[in-house]
């Protein structure tokens, strides 16, 4: 039985991981935050933030593997949404609060 | 669907009367007073409550007691007393919610709101880097503190006196490394003093008498020794 | 147990155990021995707080460091480590882990190590500030032990939340299967959330106190900065230090939760009333323990509508933890109740917890809070809740235990006399407290005026009665060690008709069920061991370093000039057993970490005496402190090499575990919370920064553009690293070395060029921290969010190499390579989190 489970717990299903595209994708996106960096205005913050957020998600989905993993949700709820939420509340109180 | 968004409705708007500002009260003391008393009642029942089942069930149920019955409590009566005490327990916290909420504002609403008080003095309330209170009257005058040797330890006192009835907003201002707090029980009145910030305070003092002032934030080595006297007299 | 009496005998054993429950024992004895001088100190209080003169301290001053000791060390280093260890004792039992052990039976040692030290910080520092150090107090007081505090403070952080996340992972994935959730004893529930607590909410202090550390010593400008204009910002570290310290008192309580529904269940003979309803007790009161910090700061006139916020959320919370004393008490209907000791002390509990509880009620009540905020009344509200509650159930739990401790019971007649002076004295002296601050007398004051002194003596007898009881508490435990009644029947203990009931061990239940055997093995680690004091060397190298103003401002005025004699022997006693260890260990690879536990010994004295006796080492401090660091990388150096030559089969976790990645997310967790409230701050900071101390663009005093270059860097690191783990899942052992190579090196080209980065900066002027420097606020935001991040990066180097170096020796294969993928997800974590920051600190 021991053997079993070992077998089933090493032989991981062998994604192919779009490594190089991810790559990059990257490299372009940085490019072009360089690039709406120098316009200012909230729109071009707004896209700028933006093509941030989508590089995050390329690095979490696709080189930690979370799109390919058992328990994508519970990863990114536990590990990134639940603690987001905590520190907002916590951002968000200091910002109301602020006196000086 | 329509029946969630009215129950909803039916709890928000007294939840909103509560908690939105209303006039401010002139002496705050006796709904303050009010207020614990109620919860000391309400405190003192369950205190009650559960020492007296506490007593009474060590008592029954001690291991001597060979005539009492062992029963086990079934399923559905422990369903309900596990709901009944929890909708109790809500019940009783809506309840000191309600009592608290109209009055949590007064404590700097008066300063948000003074159209309810006839021409405050405003007097700027300084706590200083050497642990003494400072008053900066609106004439220009400052009262500066006193030092009493008190117990073999040096206290410094600053005295002030107010007239009974008379709107006063307190400004408060400090220079300091060190936050304080400024104190007054007998006017139910406590506000930190932090330096980079004006923290305000409105109040109406409507009883004679003095009133200890003390600091209620530690600021260091002279914490305890920075105090004076609020004196409320007849106009 | 197996082998009882010999774990104090054996240096050896006592610096390298592995084995939960001998690592358990030493929680106890490190939090009784900090718990007993923690004491002393409430003693001296209450003796100075007989009359209002000054009985005992001349002044203020050495008054502020014993409060501030007190509260710091009872709430760090005495019921959080007792939860800590009694958590070690029972639960790899009560779980039937697979391996009979906590999940991480080394970082458990590593964890309990760091502890010794910190309390040796912490006690050393004698800081005057409160245990909450509020700003901008404990920026500008110039006392160097503040900083001592705060590295200790740091210290324990890290232990705990290494400890929390072993807790997470052994209830989670290292329990017997066939347990289900709901199967769990509440003790594990209780420590369950407790861990996640502390996992998500020791970043929040670690922060604000490291804020603090750089406001006094590298001149920024979080909270307090003479030259930025004095006061910044000092409300936001009350909001931080509170995020953190409200679910703390919940992490001291709910341990102490789990044990008193053991204790009430055992001695009643029932089963716990309404297990679904405590669970879900426990889980509503660890949610709703992060929404309620600010219930700690109505007086500081905050915004109306976010007392209201808070007033609800803190009333919301209230429930669950009522309805808890509910539960215990049907508990006891129907019951056969004995009252043996442990029993009283849960009975006890019950009464003084409601009481507790009440007086929380009254001061979450903003109106009622105005009088009673900061006075006696809150200290009595929480040594109800703490001493009178938590330390209470602790005294229950190890009288419950001791024969599994020891094989023997405890002396009952001294315990009984334990248990009645101390009850006495904590109704005695925390109604006076409660009356006092009804009164309105206010905390930390050392003297009064006149009318407070009846209660503060009916105070001060209380505080003795509980002294003394102590005492017998002692001696009932050794005198039931050395001559106790020695256990007949495991299963009737205590005449109870029952014994501990632990589930079947794992190892057990499989010989019975499959006729397999698993093996299970509780290794010694010396290099454990000395992990947890090297660990150590980086924090008394600050120390030695800000102690001469190696930094921008360090504050050498007032450092005693005396040799600090207490401080030493401590450090002597680790020595001997170090050299105890050693002397065991010639001729083996262990004698080379207990080398290196000597030697950090040794240099740590060296620091203590140096600094703190102003002999002219503290001309070669900057030198010395530097050496920690270099010693520091020379263990890691040597722990490599002689600890991976061993050939290590596979583990029993590798044979049972599956997907041990859940190991590294836990602690990415934590990360998120760091980097998140980090990056908020600073936005924070930006978003209400007066006009002219933040940067408008920063393309003009920051290089964006190599920046940009730099972030490329750093992209094609994790790029090299992922195609390193794809190479090891392939098998490819030779591409994993080149790419883990090639990752390294993108890594040490990114932190070069932060390094140059600063120094140009610094010499510029602009963004920097030395006085006169143009922007201090935005320089201290830039400095702390590029600092922390480059330090994660150096750390992940450290880590890289290691990884490396194991796999050029043919290390990893196929099936076994967890450890690439580990650092492959910090890697792509912190990549991650420099993809954010770039963005916000230099594009926005």
């Amino acid at each position: 039985m021991s053997t079993e489970t070992a077998d089933s717990a090493m032989l991981e299903e062998h994604h192919d991981l779009p490594l190089l595209q991810a790559f990059v994708a990257l490299l372009i996106l940085t490019i072009l935050e360089v690039l709406f960096s120098e316009l200012n205005g909230t729109i071009f913050n707004g896209v700028l933030l933006t093509l941030t957020v989508v590089k995050a998600i390329v690095v979490g989905a696709v080189f930690m593997e979370i799109a390919y993993d058992k328990e994508t949700t519970r990863i990114i709820s536990f590990v990134f949404v639940v603690p987001f939420i905590a520190v907002m509340f916590l951002i968000f109180t200091i910002a109301a609060d602020w006196r000086f | 669907m329509q029946r969630k968004v009215s129950l909803f409705a039916f709890l928000l708007i007294p939840f909103l009367t509560m908690v939105l500002p209303t006039s401010a009260e002139s002496d705050l003391s006796s709904s303050y007073n009010q207020l614990f008393m109620l919860l000391s009642l309400v405190s003192f029942a369950v205190l009650l409550l559960v020492v007296v089942l506490w007593v009474y069930f060590m008592y029954k149920f001690r291991e001597d007691n060979e005539e009492v019955e062992r029963e086990e409590i079934p399923h559905s009566t422990s369903r309900k007393l596990e709901v009944g005490w929890t909708a109790v327990a809500i019940l009783i916290i809506i309840i000191l919610m309600a009592l608290s909420y109209p009055i949590l504002f007064n404590e700097t609403t008066a300063a948000e709101d003074p159209s309810n008080f006839q021409n405050p003095i405003t007097i700027v309330v300084e706590g200083t880097a050497s642990w003494t209170w400072k008053y900066h009257l609106p004439n220009g005058t400052v009262i500066e503190p006193v030092v009493v040797q008190k117990d073999a330890v040096d206290v410094h006192f600053t005295n002030i006196t107010l007239t009974k009835d008379q709107a006063y907003t307190f400004i408060f201002f400090n220079t300091a490394p060190f936050i304080h707090s400024y104190f007054v029980k007998g006017l139910n009145i406590k506000m930190d003093v932090v330096p980079g910030t004006n923290n305000s305070l409105t109040f109406i003092p409507t009883k004679v008498g003095a009133n200890e002032l003390l600091c209620a934030e530690f600021c260091g080595a002279l914490h305890s020794q920075m105090r004076g006297w609020v004196n409320v007299e007849e106009a | 147990m197996d082998h009882e009496g010999m774990l104090w005998k054996s240096p050896r054993r006592m610096l390298g155990s592995t084995d939960a429950q001998e690592i358990g024992l030493m929680y106890f004895v490190l939090s009784f021995i900090n718990a007993s001088f923690a004491g002393l100190y409430a003693l001296l209080i209450r003796f100075e707080l007989w009359t209002p003169e000054a009985n005992y301290f001349d002044g203020g001053a050495d008054y502020g460091a014993t409060f501030t000791l007190h509260g710091t060390v009872m709430v760090f280093l005495v019921i959080v480590p007792l939860g800590a260890g009694m958590g070690n004792y029972l639960i790899p039992r009560l779980v039937a882990a697979t391996n009979a052990d906590m999940y991480w039976p080394k970082w458990n040692n590593v964890a309990f190590w760091m502890l010794p030290i910190a309390s040796l910080f912490v006690w050393m520092s004698q800081a005057p500030i409160g245990w909450t150090a509020y700003t901008p107090l404990s920026v500008s007081t110039g006392e160097p032990g503040i900083d001592l505090w705060i590295l200790g403070l740091v210290m324990s952080g890290i232990s705990s939340t290494i400890g929390s996340i072993n807790f997470v992972l052994t209830i989670w994935k290292g329990r017997d299967p066939t347990i289900g959730w709901m199967d769990l004893d509440l003790f594990v529930w209780g420590t369950f959330i407790t861990s996640i607590l502390l996992i998500l909410s020791t970043p929040s202090i670690v922060i604000a106190i490291v804020m603090v550390f750089f406001d006094r010593n590298l001149n920024t400008a979080f909270f307090y900065n003479p030259s930025a204009g004095g006061p910044t910002a000092p409300i936001m570290y009350q909001h931080l230090f509170w995020f953190f310290s409200h679910p703390e008192v919940y992490v001291m309580v709910m341990p102490a939760f789990g044990l008193i529904s053991i204790l009430i269940s055992k001695y009643a003979r029932r089963k716990i009333f309404g297990y679904q309803g405590m669970v879900g007790a426990f889980i509503a009161i660890g949610v709703l323990s992060f929404l309620v910090w600010a219930h700690h700061m109505y007086a500081t006139g905050i915004n109306p509508l976010v007392r209201v916020a808070f007033t609800t959320m803190t009333f919301a919370i209230a429930i669950p933890s009522g309805i808890k004393v509910f539960n215990w008490l049907t508990t006891l209907y129907g019951g056969k109740i004995k009252f043996g000791t442990p029993m009283l002390f849960a009975l006890s509990f019950l009464v003084m917890f409601t009481l507790g509880g009440i007086t929380g009620m009254y001061v979450n009540i903003v109106p009622l809070d105005i009088t009673l905020h900061d006075t006696y009344w809150v200290v009595g509200h929480f040594h109800f809740i703490v001493a009178a509650g938590s330390l209470q159930a602790f005294f229950g739990a190890i009288y419950y235990y001791w024969p599994d401790m020891t094989g023997k019971y405890y002396h009952d007649l001294t315990s009984k006399i334990h248990f009645w002076l101390w009850s006495l004295g904590n109704l005695t002296t925390f109604t006076a407290f409660t009356l006092l601050g009804m009164n309105g007398m206010p905390r930390r004051y050392f003297t009064y005026p006149d009318k407070f002194q009846g209660l503060h003596q009916m105070a001060t007898v209380g505080a003795f009665m509980m002294g003394l009881s102590f005492i017998f508490f002692f001696v009932s435990l050794f005198w039931g060690y050395f001559k106790g009644e020695e256990v007949e029947d495991y299963d009737n203990l205590f005449g109870l008709g029952s014994g501990y009931n632990f589930p079947p061990p794992f190892a057990e239940r499989m010989e019975e069920e499959n006729g397999e055997s698993v093996h299970v093995e509780h290794s010694l680690s010396l290099w454990a061991g000395s992990a947890g004091s090297v660990l150590s060397l980086p924090f008394f190298g600050f120390l030695a370093l800000a102690g001469t103003g190696f930094f921008y401002r360090g504050y050498v005025k007032n450092i005693p000039s005396d040799l600090p004699i207490f401080p030493l022997v401590f450090m002597a006693v680790i020595l001997i057993l170090w050299i105890g260890a050693f002397v065991k260990s010639i001729g083996e690879s262990d004698a080379v970490p207990a080398l290196f536990g000597i030697i950090s010994t040794l240099l740590a004295m060296l620091t203590i005496a140096g600094v703190f006796a102003r002999r002219s080492l503290l001309g070669y401090s900057n030198y010395i402190g530097l050496a920690f660091f270099v010693v520091f990388l020379l263990w890691i150096a040597a722990f490599f090499n002689t600890e991976s030559k061993e050939d290590k089969g596979p583990s029993v976790i590798d044979q049972y575990k599956q997907g041990r990645n859940w190991e590294i997310w836990t602690f990415l967790a934590s990360e998120t919370i760091f980097f998140g409230i980090l990056i908020g701050v600073g936005l924070a900071m930006r978003a209400n920064a007066a006009p002219g101390t933040w940067v408008a663009d920063q393309s003009e005093v920051l290089a964006v553009l190599p920046t940009a270059g730099n972030t490329f860097v750093l992209i094609c690191s994790s790029f090299t690293m992922a195609k390193a783990v794809e190479a090891i899942k392939k098998g490819n052992k030779d591409d994993l070395v080149k790419y883990l190579g090639y990752t390294i090196i993108f890594g040490s080209i990114f932190i070069g060029f932060q390094i140059f980065e600063y120094i140009n900066l610094a010499h510029e002027g602009e963004v920097a921290l030395q006085a006169g420097a143009t922007y201090p606020v935005f320089s201290s935001a830039f400095y702390i969010q590029t600092g922390f991040h480059g330090t994660h990066v150096l750390v992940g180097i450290i880590l890289l190499i290691f990884v490396f170096l194991r796999a050029r020796q043919g290390g990893y294969d196929e099936e076994h390579h967890e450890y690439v993928e580990f650092v492959g997800l910090y890697w792509h974590f912190v990549d991650l989190v420099w993809i954010i920051l770039f963005t916000i600190v230099y594009l926005l």
